[in-house]
């Protein structure tokens, strides 16, 4: 759909320039089949009902009304392993009727201060309504809406590293790269049905050299921090407003400052603004703990539980009372602004360069309904607008502008990361640095298994006991994947949570190093084995193979 | 330790306690076939220990303690000066589980960094002030990075909201806070201190530092000592940085290999924060034993890498001409720090408010975007 050079509506055939709206879908792998309730696992199930599904959502409304628009997504691997799995699907549920009745509770509770009892009935509502959408539209399986969307045309899915593995850092070894990306490739053909055209690189994080391997997997573009095309050899003729072929063949977006500034600055961007909804006053917190403690984990801390009634109000501590509609009129307000100074971006750079800019404007997608909680709201009446109000920018996939502008400059990128600083100081200090020893150890052993394994034959096992060895060469590739998850050297090195990060990166990587004597030595506790293969059950196709190569 | 003492403990605590008394093959072992192994070797209570084990296991820990912080005594004006990095800490005293292993190791950071602070201040003066400077440096450094980050929040789960200030639709019933929301508690899995091979591994952090990480086996070291001959008793532990022209061969005695630094090392180092006095050149770092005459055998040899230039390129393509003035103005908005970084799920949200400034004053520099 989004293919077409022009609408009805009689947008001309080449505007004047593009936008490439991008969400970054990610989340770790957390699956605690050993424990009833998890913390960690409430990661997920608040992504689902505050990000995924409203942005589902948005996407159905804009297709239902016919607009055409074009948004680029990323859902990694690990995230899609935790939406199609059964465990965590019914955990969810679970979750989510306990929010039901919470919100319940809050009607009746609140049923003389009727700006709060009105909340509550919007909370309810909104949670019934995920439940709906959730349950009996996607049988519990939001990939699948994902997929529906990306076959209407206007959704465009990426993949990412298998597990977010943060690529620079890993010693250059292309073995551990296609380690990341071929594993990802492989299982977004099995959850989306076709090879994928795009990948997010795991934090932005790109080295010369990986764009060889991506074009190994056919991969077409990757996006790069604005300081990766900027800094590009040679000098990239439309700075970072067309992207750049590496020499590997792979195309290089990168990300516009202005764009971004609009949506993060804690000074400017819109997230702060007052009328939006207070993160940090939750029901979870704020009610009296005996009432709320039902709903608390096992252990009973204080937590969020998702039913928020205040605004940001101002930058005190005094909280006025939430109110939807006032919070969705401004988030149109905001989606009118930013599209605005798009188009005069667009007129400017279009001025300057002579050919359509395109302006790539990435975020997380937790940031939309997560964080800001308007904005899937936001989101969805930009792209509306964009159709319908205007002619000078369209709406774009990066797989369709490649397919428009097919013609790009060879130049290579920089060694560049989108964390502070722009290179890799996020991953690599004092407090995660020693991860990196047994991290790359792990992954020379890897290699050296995966070589054997393909010298001996062991992807065709006859006897009982080769069966047992393919299963623990397989389940050791599983265990390094999810140690080098760049989300716990992010945890650690930010200090919330840290104890997890670090429990769940040695758990990973003394898993790795118990399989790999065992098939050293030949003796393999397959109890053993299969108590890891059922909790860390990511990748069910996985190859090991691939370290091979 | 009798058998049913062992057959109670956990898989880990076992393997700590293998680890201990260095039993052979212990990581391919199941809890069974560590019990009975234990059994065979006697392993006494921890309990039990002697005092003159005690002591002498508190020396050995004393030993490895690292001295603060070292650096090159020769200096050019173009060399910059490679700095010490913590050391990632093992812990040698640990007796009773990976739990204790953890207190221990945190307790040992504390130590070594007050250790630390405490040789700074025995510096000479030149080396005080070179110090300073650097220390000026970082906070000219975390200024600039305080006006382009985006809020460093942290994340609600693990944050008591403010208190009100007015009547609020809820109870007003104090708010038990419990502690941080931990994990539940697991074990914590084993890691070896050391993999009983030699091997260094160097990575890029940003376009002027770099990591390396080793591990050199007392064969490795002998051997060194022993090329060295006469002069190998007297030599030290050295990491040698070097620099290589493009295709030159990697090694350190290799032709177009130029030695930027020798970093004197303490004996117990395992890996150190190398500045470079450049980006886009080839890098890499030996560690070995260096004479007094200077003469030097490397034990181990690290990859080679090339940090990025940090800059925009010198070269251009004729073709595709570039709009310079737009790459200044983007240089400029990133060099302003206008520009955040991304805020992920697990992180910090995008906005601040002031009564966040303070908290996320103590987060500058651990926080911020990924």
């Amino acid at each position: 759909m989004t293919g077409a050079p022009h609408s009805p509506s009689g947008v001309p055939a080449q505007p004047v320039g593009y936008l490439a709206f991008v969400l970054h879908a990610h989340l770790p792998y957390v699956r605690h089949p050993e424990h009833e309730r998890f913390l960690e696992e409430d990661w997920l199930f608040e992504a689902i009902t505050e990000t995924y599904i409203p942005l589902i959502e948005a996407c159905n409304h804009l297709l239902r009304d016919g607009v055409r628009f074009g948004l680029t997504m990323s859902l990694t691997p690990p995230l899609c392993g935790m939406l199609t799995d059964p465990l965590l699907q019914q955990r969810y549920v679970r979750h989510l009727d306990r929010l039901i009745e919470l919100a319940e509770k809050e009607i009746a509770r609140t049923r003389r201060q009727p700006e709060f009892a009105s909340l509550a009935r919007e909370y309810r509502d909104w949670f019934r309504r995920a439940r709906t959408v959730f349950v009996d539209q996607y049988d519990h399986d939001l990939v699948r809406a994902f997929r529906e969307l990306q076959e209407s045309g206007s959704l465009e899915v990426m993949t990412c590293g298998a597990t977010h593995g943060f690529l620079p850092l890993m010693l250059g070894n292309r073995n551990l790269w296609r380690g990341q990306i071929v594993t990802a490739a492989r299982d977004y053909e099995r959850h989306f049905g076709r090879r994928p055209r795009g990948i997010w690189l795991p934090e932005c994080g790109y080295e010369p050299g990986v764009d060889e391997v991506l074009a190994g997997e056919e991969i077409r573009f990757f996006v790069v921090d604005t300081h990766g095309l900027l800094h590009a050899t040679p000098r990239p003729r439309r700075a970072v407003y067309a992207p750049i072929m590496t020499p590997g063949g792979v195309a290089a977006f990168a990300r516009d400052p202005e764009s971004s500034k609009q949506v993060w600055s804690a000074e400017e961007g819109y997230p702060g603004d007052y009328t939006y909804r207070e993160f940090y006053r939750d029901v979870g917190w704020d009610l009296d703990y005996e009432y709320v403690k039902p709903y608390l984990h096992g252990g009973g801390q204080r937590t969020n539980l998702g039913i928020k009634y205040y605004r940001i109000t101002g930058p005190g501590d005094h909280k006025q009372p939430y109110d939807f509609a006032r919070a969705r009129a401004r988030a149109d307000e905001h989606a009118g602004n930013f599209m605005f100074n798009r188009e005069r971006q667009a007129e400017h750079l279009r001025g300057v360069l002579g050919r359509p800019p395109i302006i790539v404007a990435p975020y997380d997608a937790e940031l939309f309904g997560h964080w800001w909680f308007e904005g899937p709201w936001f989101l969805e009446s930009l792209l509306r607008k964009i159709a319908c109000d205007q002619r000078t920018i369209e709406t774009v996939t990066l797989a369709d502008y490649l397919e428009r502008e097919p013609v790009q400059q060879v130049a290579s990128p920089s060694f560049s990361s989108w964390g502070y600083k722009g290179y890799c100081e996020v991953w690599l200090e004092g407090s995660n640095d020693w991860i990196y020893r047994h991290l790359h150890r792990a992954g020379m052993r890897m290699i050296e298994l995966a070589q054997r394994a393909a010298r001996e034959g062991w992807a065709h096992p006859g006897t009982a006991e080769e069966r047992l060895r393919w299963r623990a060469l397989c389940q050791a590739a599983r265990e390094l994947l999810l140690a080098q998850s760049s989300d716990w050297a992010f945890i650690m090195k930010t200090g919330t949570m840290t104890g997890y990060a670090v429990a769940r990166t040695r758990e990973h990587l003394a898993n790795f190093l118990q399989l790999y004597e065992a098939l050293r030595s030949g003796r393999i506790d397959e109890a053993s084995l299969t108590r890891i293969e059922s909790k860390n059950n990511l990748f069910p196709e996985i190859d090991p193979l691939v370290w091979a190569d | 330790m009798k058998r049913k003492e062992l057959e109670a403990k956990t898989k880990p605590e076992l393997l700590a306690l293998a680890q201990r008394i260095d039993l052979p093959g212990r990581s391919s072992m199941t809890k069974d076939d560590l019990v009975a192994a234990l059994v065979r070797r006697r392993i006494p209570s921890t309990a039990r220990r002697s005092s003159k084990k005690k002591a002498a296991a508190k020396k050995k820990t004393a030993a490895k303690k690292p001295a603060a912080r070292k650096k090159t005594s020769k200096k050019t004006s173009k060399k910059k000066v490679a700095k010490k990095k913590a050391p990632p800490k093992k812990s040698t005293t640990s007796k009773t589980g990976a739990r204790k292993k953890s207190t221990a190791r945190k307790a040992a950071t504390r130590k070594k960094t007050a250790a630390k602070k405490a040789t700074a201040a025995k510096r000479t003066t030149a080396r005080r002030t070179a110090t300073k400077k650097k220390a000026t440096k970082k906070e000219a450094t975390k200024k600039k990075t305080t006006a382009r980050k985006p809020a460093a929040r942290k994340p609600a789960a693990k944050k008591k909201p403010a208190a009100p200030q007015r009547p609020e639709p809820v109870p007003a019933t104090p708010r038990p806070v419990p502690p941080s929301a931990p994990a539940p508690a697991e074990p914590q899995a084993h890691l070896p201190g050391e993999y009983g091979e030699d091997y260094a591994g160097l990575m890029v952090r940003d376009p002027e530092w770099l990591y390396v990480y080793w591990e050199v086996t007392p064969e490795a070291l002998a051997g060194a000592r022993e090329r060295l001959g006469p002069e190998g008793e007297r030599s030290h532990l050295v990491l040698r940085i070097l620099s290589y022209a493009a295709n030159a061969e990697t090694s350190p005695e290799g032709e177009g290999a130029e030695r930027i630094e020798d970093v004197e090392l303490p004996e117990d180092a395992t890996s150190w924060y190398v500045q470079v006095p450049q980006g886009d050149r080839l890098y890499g770092v030996a560690v070995g034993l260096r004479g007094p005459s200077g003469a030097f055998q490397a034990c181990v040899t690290s990859n080679v890498v090339r940090p990025p230039r940090g800059d925009c390129a010198e070269e251009t393509d004729e073709e595709w001409a570039s709009r310079d003035e737009l790459l200044a103005r983007l240089s400029e908005m990133l060099d302003g720090g206008s520009v955040p970084g991304s805020s992920p799920a697990l992180g910090l949200p995008p906005y601040r408010r002031p009564a966040d400034e303070e908290r996320s004053e103590d987060a500058e520099g651990a926080g911020g975007s990924r």
